[in-house]
């Protein structure tokens, strides 16, 4: 392989509470590269992205490669939405936090939220919520994504919508990692690696 | 000095040492406190002043001694594991507690038993009292967050923390009330009423305080190996439900 | 940075200043513990006026208590922590933030108003700006302990009374030196300001670190 690794993790295993989660994960994540983590439900996939986002600590190796940069997006369970807030507060915001200087009216009608540009957040449902979290996604310019579960609970056209959005991405020559119990239908991405942990 | 630790840090190591060290202490614990009481309440003379309840003192100084020392034991053993992160540092800290919960009860109302007496009131604001009161409100607090986050590693941090700044906190606190009584109560009763120890006195004390000490490490070092046997159990329930 | 930390504190301001249950709670509290002083005393004046500083000083140290709950709890809930700290934004500007806005809705209203309680509860003049001195020095250092244990209990069940047992032994020393240094300012003693200040300026170096240190560990 000739091309260049985005993030590399060579044996990592993790332990909490006082369990070992996961043992001897090694994989590579290459520009324009897809890692699906599969496994079932609390076998550590969400674990995994969590000690490469530096929350859990852990022990193996995990190298970014410092060429590009190395800001990591990651998107979870957790969407970071303050429910009072609107949508177009909480873009605004994360717009200033991640020094993003381009518009994002483009990525607003890209997720069709234009007409919900001054709701509340605690107005919105589970999908919509979803949409803001990878709104916020696009702004971090990022090589490296993260994605828990990132499918899960949607129906067909937000799905689709976000497998766009990351074969986008992934064209573009960034690297995603994702965790998913359901089967990512990505067809246009060449470069897939499927790592099972049980 | 780490690599020392190293080796008793591991939980299995540490039991094989700590099993025959049990054993003696609970031994010992039994027979020195045992002679300590013969000692204390049939053979020692009473007090001039006081009579037969200068007597409740072999309970009621040793005890806070212990109260004071399980704070610091707890204390160092939070800050070894915060250093080093060795689990069975924290695992020492954290089921101290209950212990030291148990002796400052027993100071406290041994305290109060044996002020009604001598003293004429169950408690006064002195400091030492107080702050005395305090530290058992801060063992209360240790054994709350033990208790709450037992069985995650998320709760390690939280307890190992909490005791370092309750173990600060401890002398500002006994600082800030002998200030504020010094301004605002005249010269406290215990300090008048000081009591000359004998040695006929001070054997009993000290063969209660060694039998205390002894308990202390047998009551602890059951609750650790209680504690170590539960969790190799999990793991091991864990790893027959995964094959 | 400066840029960071303006733009988190304009956040923070306004999501108390929106949020209306946040900004008022703890001034209300404030409120309605300075009631019960009086009605609890049977209509006694004089015992009203003994101890109109030591109420004032308990009710301050409740309603920063309370409102300690929802320091962190929002933005720990909704993953907003765990954004900013994958996205490396650094922690010490998040607790100060933090820090000043706790002390901008709890304690600056009930100092700028303590005077008024003061004669409400028929305190002596004299007590007025030594009293607004006291608070001054004392309730920052009331948000600044209590960061730390507002963090340590985050992600437990039963949270807000574990978060009551564990802060007010360490509330101790500030409420005792508080109350006594009122007393003395009338006698012209500054020691126990002296004091204060200087638990606040070892307090605002080590506490937030501390915090900081316990918000990284709560994040998993």
């Amino acid at each position: 392989m000739s091309k260049e690794y985005l993030l590399e993790v060579k044996n990592l295993s993790c332990e909490r509470n006082y369990k070992l989660i996961f043992d001897n994960v090694s994989f590579k994540l290459c520009s324009g590269g897809v890692v699906l983590i599969n496994g079932n439900n609390g076998s550590g996939k969400s674990s995994i992205l969590m000690c490469i986002s530096g929350i859990l600590e852990y022990k193996g190796l995990i190298k970014i490669n410092k060429k590009y940069n190395d800001k990591i997006g990651y998107v979870g369970h957790k969407n970071a939405l303050c429910e009072e807030d609107t949508i177009y507060e909480y873009l605004t915001f994360w717009k200033k936090i991640y020094n993003y200087k381009k518009d994002f009216n483009y990525v607003i009608n890209f997720f069709d939220l234009r007409k919900y540009l001054e709701i509340p957040i605690k107005f919105l449902s589970f999908g919509q919520k979803k949409k803001l979290s990878f709104l916020r996604l696009q702004m971090i310019k990022s090589q490296i994504w993260l994605l828990d579960e990132p499918i899960s609970g949607l129906d067909k056209r937000t799905r689709s919508l976000i497998i766009n959005l990351i074969t986008k991405h992934i064209e573009k020559g960034g690297g995603v990692i994702a965790t998913s119990h359901q089967i990512i239908n990505l067809r246009k991405v060449k470069n897939i690696m499927r790592v099972k942990i049980d | 000095m780490i690599k020392y630790f190293h080796k008793f840090a591991n939980p299995v190591r540490f039991l094989k040492l700590a099993i025959p060290i049990k054993k003696i202490s609970g031994i010992a614990a039994f027979f020195t406190i045992f002679i300590g009481l013969i000692f204390a309440l049939l053979l020692s003379p009473p007090d001039y002043q006081q009579k037969e309840t200068v007597r409740i003192m072999y309970i009621h100084v040793p005890s806070a001694w212990m109260s004071l020392m399980t704070y610091g034991f707890i204390f160092l053993s939070s800050v070894f594991f915060l250093i080093w992160r060795f689990p069975l540092f924290l695992i020492l800290a954290k089921e101290s507690v209950p212990i030291g919960i148990i002796f400052t009860f027993s100071a406290l109302i041994s305290g109060a038993l044996w002020g009604k007496p001598t003293w004429g009131t169950y408690w006064v604001w002195d400091a030492r009292l107080t702050s005395f009161l305090i530290l058992f409100f801060i063992f209360l607090g240790l054994k709350l967050i033990k208790d709450t986050f037992s069985n995650s590693s998320k709760g390690n941090y939280t307890f190992a923390y909490l005791s370092l700044v309750g173990g600060f906190n401890l002398p500002i606190i006994k600082f800030s009330v002998d200030w504020w009584n010094t301004l605002h109560q005249p010269a406290s009763i215990i300090r008048t009423g000081g009591i000359s120890v004998s040695n006929e006195m001070l054997a009993p004390l000290f063969l209660m305080a060694l039998g205390l000490f002894f308990l202390f490490i047998y009551i602890l070092l059951v609750s650790v190996e209680i504690n170590i046997k539960e969790k190799s159990l999990i793991n091991f329930r864990d790893s027959l439900k995964n094959n | 940075m400066t840029r960071l930390f303006i733009l988190l504190l304009s956040r923070e301001v306004k999501g108390y200043l929106f949020n209306t249950n946040k900004s008022w709670f703890a001034l209300g509290f404030f409120l309605l513990c300075i009631l019960i002083f009086p009605l609890s005393l049977g209509g006694s004046e004089d015992l009203l006026k003994k101890i109109s500083i030591s109420s004032i000083w308990i009710c301050a140290l409740f309603a920063n208590l309370i409102s300690l709950e929802s320091l962190f709890k929002e933005d720990y809930k909704n993953g907003t922590l765990l954004q900013y700290h994958i996205n490396r934004i650094p922690f010490f500007i998040i607790v100060f933030t933090k820090f000043i806005c706790h002390w901008l809705f709890t304690g600056f209203p009930i100092i700028i108003l303590s005077p008024l309680f003061l004669i409400f509860l028929s305190g002596s003049y004299e007590n007025i700006l030594g009293l607004f001195y006291s608070l001054l020095i004392g309730t920052p250092l009331f948000s600044l302990i209590g960061m730390p244990i507002s963090a340590l209990t985050l992600g437990s069940a039963a949270r807000g009374p574990i978060l009551v047992f564990l802060t007010i032994p360490f509330f101790l020393p500030i409420i005792i030196f508080g109350v006594l240094s009122v007393n003395s300012f009338s006698s012209g003693s500054f020691s126990e300001y002296y004091l204060l200040c200087a638990i606040l300026s070892i307090g605002i170096i080590f506490l937030p670190y501390i915090t900081i240190k316990i918000l990284k560990e709560s994040l998993e």
